[in-house]
């Protein structure tokens, strides 16, 4: 919080703004590195895998919505195909029923 | 006994206190301290470490009875590279798989409940044409919630100079040479075009990364956050997603029609090839350094025979053609690296020996330098002395082509200044060598006025 109020402090731009609104979501917790992790890294890259997960949901939603639109629509040119496929194979019957009607 | 008298620290080894590596009587070894213990053993016993090395994504080792000091619980003697190989020598496709290579490893880690501590390039090599990773101790028990501590190292040592070769140049990557933690971001940042902005992956690992660290950078308190498994492993997708996207603008050098716009005619290719085949018959070498290899044709005849070969040119493009023609071919035994003859891979870190030299990783058995003399002697105006004596120092056996004045590639070199190289002719060429070199064999290559030497290193 008191990082949050220091950039509210000194904002100074739409990216600041990202990074206050998207570390309402990080928690704080002890971490131990003979690498120094960098704060900015830190921080940062919480705020990007709280955007990158988010476009992963929205990936599988779209992925599952263009596969359910796929299944319906070749289930529909499949059964376009069948019948075209009975009228070829079977033109009798077909000229039976023209002559039917 | 004195242990520090007989061990010898490496001198790249001394960041991380989990281990180190050093050598007794010539073989190679890791310590593995005790303060690492509960993380070796879990990466043991889980099974992490072998699932690694079955798929070849980390070098085998085993645990051997050396005695080291107090603080260590284990020695491990780990599998040996041929040669080591640094990011700054990798062409833009070496220097994508190894960064592939990281983030693959960072989700089989995660998988495992462990995690990469650290995301240096220097932690890949290239063993039978594939990228490897060599430090065993990179690894530390997953904490819940805990960030990616190897995050800005990542996007420092592989997005920032992988983004910069594809994005502005592919020279770029030798800032890599410059900055040995990777290249600064606010840096890369600065230099990448005004479009990556509005790339998600450039404007958020980089542009925003930047800004972050620069925001931040005064602060003295140390901010831990958390971040869970599943936001990071979507962050290591991002980054995936990220360097994938990467690709070579297509480009043009000198060197691109080398063999369209050559002296030789296929028969005298084909010649060339017999000759330096048989020269590789009678010296038999086991390591074998092509210099100015272009995209790796001669190299080739090296390699294909079983030979260890390190395929050396200026020009990435033809670097990255040669590595692009390795894994199409799945060939163990070539290495295309990125190499200036003219100022060669010097030490540099930490007390200008972190990073070895060019020579420090030598010798080879076998020094090939093919249609490349003409360039030092006459593009950089080295005297043949000079040459002689380097190549000395970087091998026992030499392969050389002597491309005289009348050549048309020589005219072209000259065409455009003048010819102060008035001992520029084969008798001085020879002279000068057998300084140096027994001249064991002496062939010309018909169809061309150019000569091949085999030459064997005199003792000093």
């Amino acid at each position: 919080m008191i990082i949050i109020m220091k950039f509210l402090k000194h904002q100074t731009g739409f990216i600041g703004a990202v990074l206050i609104l998207l570390c309402v979501f990080v928690y704080p917790l002890t971490a131990e590195a003979y690498i120094d992790p960098g704060t900015g890294s830190v921080i940062i890259q919480a705020v990007i895998a709280s955007i990158a997960v988010v476009g992963i949901y929205f990936r599988v939603i779209w992925r599952r919505a263009a596969g359910l639109f796929m299944y319906f629509s070749s289930k529909k040119k499949k059964a376009q195909e069948a019948k075209k496929e009975a009228i070829e194979t079977n033109p009798i019957k077909s000229d039976e029923h023209t002559e039917q009607l | 006994m004195n242990i520090q008298n007989s061990f010898k620290e490496l001198s790249s080894s001394f960041r991380d206190p989990s281990g180190h590596l050093f050598t007794k009587d010539g073989i190679l070894y890791r310590s593995v301290a005790s303060s690492y213990r509960e993380h070796y053993d879990y990466a043991k016993e889980s099974g992490f470490y072998k699932s690694l090395i079955d798929s070849k994504s980390l070098v085998s080792h085993n645990e051997v009875d050396v005695q080291a000091d107090s603080e260590t619980y284990k020695v491990i003697r780990p599998e040996i590279i041929p040669f080591i190989s640094y990011p700054y020598e990798w062409c833009f496709g070496e220097l994508k798989d190894a960064a592939l290579l990281t983030l693959k490893i960072q989700k089989q880690a995660l998988e495992a409940n462990m995690t990469l501590k650290d995301a240096s390039a220097f932690n890949v090599q290239f063993l039978d044409g594939k990228p490897i990773f060599i430090d065993t101790l990179s690894f530390e028990k997953y904490e819940e919630g805990s960030t990616w501590i190897g995050y800005r190292q990542f996007c420092q040592h592989f997005l920032a100079p992988l983004s910069l070769m594809s994005y502005k140049d592919l020279h770029l990557g030798q800032l890599s040479r410059i900055f040995i933690d990777g290249i600064p971001l606010e840096l890369a940042s600065s230099i990448l075009p005004f479009k990556t902005m509005f790339k998600f992956s450039i404007a958020s690992h980089i542009h925003l990364h930047a800004k972050a660290q620069k925001k931040f950078s005064t602060k003295t308190k140390a901010t831990p956050r958390k971040i869970s498994k599943r936001n990071l492993l979507a962050l290591i997708d991002s980054l995936e997603s990220a360097i994938k996207k990467l690709h070579l603008k297509k480009q043009d050098t000198e060197w691109q029609d080398y063999y369209n716009n050559t002296n030789y005619s296929s028969d005298a290719f084909v010649k060339k090839e017999s000759i330096i085949s048989k020269f590789l018959d009678i010296a038999k070498p086991k390591i074998v350094w092509d210099l100015g290899a272009n995209s790796g044709a001669f190299s080739r005849i090296a390699s294909d025979m079983g030979i260890k070969t390190m395929s050396f040119d200026i020009d990435p493009v033809a670097v990255e053609s040669n590595y692009i023609e390795s894994k199409r071919l799945g060939e163990k035994n070539i290495l295309p690296l990125i190499l200036d003859l003219t100022n060669p891979s010097s030490g540099i870190g930490w007390a200008g020996d972190e990073r070895m030299s060019l020579e420090g990783r030598g010798k080879a058995d076998m020094v090939l330098a093919l249609a490349l003399v003409h360039h030092l002697a006459i593009s950089n105006n080295l005297p043949f002395r000079k040459i002689a004596e380097y190549f000395s120092r970087l091998c026992d056996n030499l392969v050389i082509e002597f491309v005289p004045k009348s050549d048309s590639q020589v005219e072209r070199l000259l065409a455009t200044r003048k010819d102060i190289f008035t001992h520029y002719d084969e008798e001085s060429f020879e002279k000068e060598f057998e300084k140096y070199f027994a001249i064991e064999v002496k062939e010309s290559v018909v169809g061309s006025e150019r000569k091949l030497y085999l030459m064997s290193k005199k003792d000093s």
